[in-house]
């Protein structure tokens, strides 16, 4: 039913239509640079890769599972390999198991080191390539504390504001934040507050938070045209406090809606592709491939764990289909063993989890961890500029223009 | 100097590395055939001026050749480079003007892609004087190979005092002056050069040391020196009469050196063992107290009748039994340091929590003796070993309160530059002048203070203080009897990025959406929910597990418990059901608790009456991602909940 005879068929799990469509039409673009890259230089043991794209619409359990039955059972897929899925919440680790095929996903969920860990024979096969948003807390109350210890920013008190969307992967960031941020010394003045998202409606929340004048603002929701909604709003009246987005800045459509109020907003991402060498010469071929209004941000993710996969199965001597678990298991244990640098940073699984371990939120080592990137909105008609950590920074941080003082 | 076509950005160096040191360093290219010729060559040496691969391939050896019996030995070495290896070898050269010379010639080769030999580079030293000992294009007789050789350094001298001849190792030993041993040198000069050069006497009086070593030669003497650079030569003088005398040289540095390491081993052990006698004397009579009591306590509550008394009794006997337990923890850590077995783990940390830790573990003492103990907030990351950063501090925080019978205890931090200044202040009695240094003395007591079972051994400043050399954290103290002493740590400020959170795994059960949550399990099956809370604890849940509807109000009204969810079985013992029991706990909550229904059941009859009374329903076995969701979606997203069950 599958493919050319002699090809490798890759499934990718992306949403093709519905809410996030914009970001999966990206994630495919990733997967197929790096398939079209890793053909040209003669495949995986001299076979093609071929790969399968599935829709995922709207990125809830059934829709995910589905696409991976489709994946599995039609397409006799090698692996999985695609970007992020939000909802399923590891549902669909057990046909993966099932299967004992290769998955490689980017959602970002701290439940993968639990359904992992829970069995690590079964789910060898499982890895998450970016880190989980556990760390975005931790990260980000450290980077905070950074700005204050090196007097970046003299916070004019030690208050702090949490407010979260009502996905699983906010309140876990949410979390995060709160179990640290004493210790880093925060006083955790307001919230964890779950506002349901998504919504583009503030107001309410953001006056009980203006009454506390906190220091730092942290919103832990990650839409971007609900964060600029947000951002409007605080510049409605805003006071000397810190913001925070939690990645959906990152995206064009939060400046593009936002403005000239983005500017001065801090924004963190625990995956993205760097602004060096390496990662500007992936742009280009991505801008060249699929034009100059596509997103090689985004495509990144798949495009690294593309190449990374090709590379340890290439190391295990070939891939292997659903059953076949032997093969399955040395490419798994390649993908350990092959610490990647890719176009996001060094790309290093952690031995249990399974997961990318995030640099400098557990490993002190550049070469071994894949940054955790802090970014300040400086100018809403160019880049942002990437502020930590060291060595990847660019740019030094600048006191927001609504600051009074 | 002559250069052709310089290719190597180091050509100067060798230039000047040639002239100084009486070489002759060369580039050679080699052509298809093997055939090396002269890229460029610097330095000279006695009247060489040609590379010895050069001139030997040229026919006739105008202007020199390599000594008959070397030739192999240069073949060798000039084979070794061909396969690609660096080569060393030592030869000999009949140089133009006939007069023999040692050489040492040192090449590297280099190759093209495809693994052709291309060019050699490399340099030619004269050894002569270390080397050649006898006539040249002679075979060595093996009592001459053996002088030569040897690891012994020897020189000979005729009755006059004069050299006769010195082998290599004689030179090697005394290499600052080995130009100097030629045969003629006296040894009067010999020691004067020896004296002069800073490599074999750095001392102030080189004329007594010469003298002394004169002397040791006249009489046949030995002895060792020392030279600067740590090694130690033994000199053996025999006179042999009419002669003349002979000089011998070892190096003993070894030898001394094992010598030296068995001497501080011993030194240790007798320190360790002095310590250990002085721990039990000590230990002695604060051990033979509690132990006392306890004989005597256990004595009395063998026959004692009364309960209230007899516990009484026990709770004494408990405080005496961690007495002595306080007293061997003591002695440990005096013993590990002892034997040098404590190695700082030094990391960056958060010096909040720490400070949080000392102010939990004192609180209750201090209150109990009516002191306050304060601790002030701060914010710093610190470089250090926390656990033995906590022995320090609790030290300090204890010998506070043991030393103020009023006021309070002040614990607090102040950055000053680089390093953070931990500071402890007490309102005790505070220590004299003439005591601040003695107090870091083992088993000092502060003197008036006679109850020493409160006090404990009196070893705990002296441990604080080394702990804190071996973090290399400066220790002080200030006081002033009658108000009261400061004790203060500096410790290194460190980077917040690499501070270490306290977790040592990542795990959904401390930072997982659930943390917290309460949630209430209703199953009749102990086996399933046992398993159900086991799960749900490892996602953070606050969970409490229940086998029938009758134990949740009390767990709601007495114990205060109020549930955020409810997970419960539907069909349960003596006809109950689950839709009825969340029913009944809604109401007694007064709350639309959200709540999940579970069942084996697969009657589509069944499954329809429960999803009509707007229950969510999961069928078992349980399948925990989809519980996951649902939960999620009920606490979080109800509106999400139609999308639930896949």
């Amino acid at each position: 039913m599958s493919t050319k005879a002699d090809s490798i068929p890759i499934g990718s799990m992306v949403p093709l239509t519905g809410p996030s469509a914009a970001d999966g039409s990206e994630f495919l673009n990733g997967a197929l640079l790096a398939v079209e890259e890793i053909n040209a230089g003669g495949g995986i043991g001299g076979k093609r890769l071929e790969l399968i794209p599935a829709d995922t619409c709207r990125q809830t359990a059934g829709e995910v599972i589905s696409a991976a039955q489709n994946l599995i059972g039609a397409h006799k897929v090698h692996a999985i390999i695609n970007g992020y899925n939000i909802g399923p919440q590891n549902s669909e680790y057990d046909l993966i198991a099932d299967a004992g095929i290769i998955y490689i996903n980017h959602n970002t969920l701290l439940q993968h080191h639990d359904t992992v860990t829970s069995d690590p024979d079964r789910y060898f096969g499982c890895f998450m390539g970016d880190p989980a948003d556990y760390w975005y807390g931790q990260g980000f109350i450290k980077f905070i504390s950074w700005l204050r210890d090196r007097e970046k920013w003299k916070p004019p008190n030690n208050r702090l504001a949490i407010i979260s969307g009502s996905k699983p992967y906010s309140i876990v960031i949410a979390n995060a934040m709160r179990s640290v941020a004493e210790d880093f010394g925060w006083d955790l003045v307001f919230g964890p507050e779950i506002v349901q998202t998504p919504t583009t409606e503030w107001r309410p929340v953001l006056d009980r938070v203006r009454a506390l004048e906190p220091a730092v603002i942290a919103n832990t929701h990650f839409y971007a045209v609900d964060l600029a909604h947000f951002q409007i709003q605080f510049m409605e009246n805003p006071t000397d406090s810190l913001i925070y987005h939690q990645y959906g800045a990152m995206h064009q459509s939060f400046v593009d809606l936002a403005g000239p109020a983005a500017e001065g907003v801090t924004v963190g991402t625990v995956i993205g592709l760097l602004h060096d060498e390496m990662g500007r010469a992936y742009a280009r071929r991505y801008l060249n491939r699929f034009g100059e209004n596509s997103t090689p941000g985004v495509g990144c993710l798949p495009y690294s764990s593309v190449h990374h996969y090709a590379i340890a199965a290439s190391l295990a001597g070939g891939t292997g289909g659903p059953g076949d678990f032997r093969q399955n298991r040395q490419i798994a244990t390649k993908l350990k063993e092959t610490i990647y640098r890719s176009v996001v940073g060094t790309i290093n699984y952690h031995p249990k989890w399974q997961a990318a371990i995030p640099y400098p939120d557990a490993t002190n080592d550049p070469s071994l961890g894949v940054p955790h990137l802090f970014f300040q909105i400086q100018d809403h008609r160019k880049e942002q500029v990437l502020i930590a950590p060291e060595p990847y920074n660019v740019g030094d941080f600048r006191l927001p223009p609504w600051f009074s003082s | 100097m002559v250069y052709d076509s310089p290719r190597s950005p180091n050509i100067d160096w060798f230039s000047v590395a040639a002239s100084l040191l009486d070489c002759l360093s060369y580039a050679l290219r080699i052509d298809e055939e093997g055939r090396p010729s002269t890229i460029w060559h610097a330095g000279s040496l006695r009247e060489l001026t040609t590379p010895p691969a050069t001139f030997h391939t040229m026919s006739g050896g105008r202007v020199a050749r390599i000594a008959e019996p070397d030739i192999a030995l240069f073949e060798d070495h000039w084979t070794r480079l061909r396969s690609g290896t660096k080569s060393v070898e030592e030869y000999r050269i009949i140089l133009a003007s006939g007069s023999t010379c040692w050489v040492r010639d040192a090449a590297t080769p280099f190759h093209n892609r495809q693994g052709v030999l291309t060019e050699v580079v490399g340099s030619v030293q004269d050894i002569t004087k270390t080397r050649a000992t006898t006539a040249l294009a002679v075979d060595e007789s093996p009592l001459q190979s053996a002088f030569r050789q040897s690891d012994t350094g020897m020189a000979f001298w005729d009755p006059d005092d004069r050299l006769v001849m010195s082998n290599p190792k004689f030179g090697e030993f005394f290499y600052p002056v080995s130009a100097y041993l030629e045969p003629g040198l006296t040894y009067q000069e010999f020691l004067e050069r020896a004296a002069a050069a800073a490599e074999i006497f750095n001392g102030e009086d080189r004329e007594a040391w010469v003298a002394t070593r004169r002397a040791a030669h006249a009489d046949g003497g030995s002895g060792v020196i020392l030279l600067p650079d740590g090694r130690y030569l033994e000199i053996k003088e025999q006179n042999l009469g009419a002669s003349g005398g002979v000089t011998l040289i070892s190096d003993l540095s070894a030898q001394r050196r094992g010598e030296l390491a068995l001497k501080r081993a011993k030194e240790l052990a007798e320190t360790a063992n002095a310590t250990k006698s002085r721990f039990l004397r000590a230990a002695n009579h604060d051990i033979r107290q509690p132990l006392a009591s306890l004989k005597i306590l256990i004595y009395s509550c063998m026959t004692e009748e009364d309960e209230a008394h007899r516990q009484d009794l026990l709770h004494a006997m408990d405080i005496s039994a961690s007495i002595m337990e306080d007293i061997l923890g003591v002695l440990l850590q005096v013993g590990q340091l002892d034997a040098g077995k404590i190695t700082p783990r030094v990391t960056n940390f958060q010096i909040a929590p720490f400070l949080e830790r000392i102010r939990i573990q004192f609180e209750h003492q201090a209150l109990e003796k009516g002191l306050v103990l304060r601790v002030l907030p701060s914010q710093a990351t610190v470089v250090s070993d926390r656990a033995l950063l906590e022995r320090v501090v609790s030290n300090f925080v204890a010998n506070a309160i043991r030393y103020t019978s009023q006021g309070k205890i002040l614990v607090g931090c102040r950055k000053r530059g680089t390093h953070l200044r931990l500071e402890v202040h007490d309102s005790g009695c505070g220590i004299p002048d003439e005591h601040l240094q003695t107090i870091f003395q083992e088993f000092y007591q502060i003197p008036g203070e006679h109850n020493r079972r409160k006090q404990g051994l009196g070893l705990g400043l002296s441990i604080a203080q080394r702990i804190a050399q071996i973090l290399d954290h400066p220790l002080a103290v200030s006081s002033k009897p009658g108000k009261g002493s400061t004790f203060s740590l500096e410790i290194p400020l460190g980077d917040v990025w690499k501070s270490q959170i306290d977790e040592a795994e990542i795990t959904e059960a401390i930072g997982g959406q659930f943390v917290g949550t309460r949630v209430l399990v209703l199953e009749d099956d102990e086996f399933l929910r046992e398993t159900l809370a086991n799960l749900l604890a490892r996602w953070g849940v606050d969970v409490r597990q229940v086998g029938n509807a009758d134990e949740i109000s009390s767990l709601i009204e007495e114990d205060g418990w109020a549930p955020d969810l409810l997970l419960a079985d539907y069909r349960l013992r003596l006809g109950a059901r689950g839709t009825d029991v969340a029913v009944s706990v809604r109401k007694q909550l007064d709350a639309n608790l959200p709540c999940i229904v579970m069942t084996a059941e697969t009657d589509p009859a069944l499954i329809k009456r429960i999803k009509a009374e707007n229950f969510p329903l999961l069928i078992k076995p349980i399948n925990p991602p989809q519980l996951r969701v649902m939960m999620h979606n009920l606490l979080f997203e109800p509106e999400l909940l139609d999308q639930a069950a896949p």
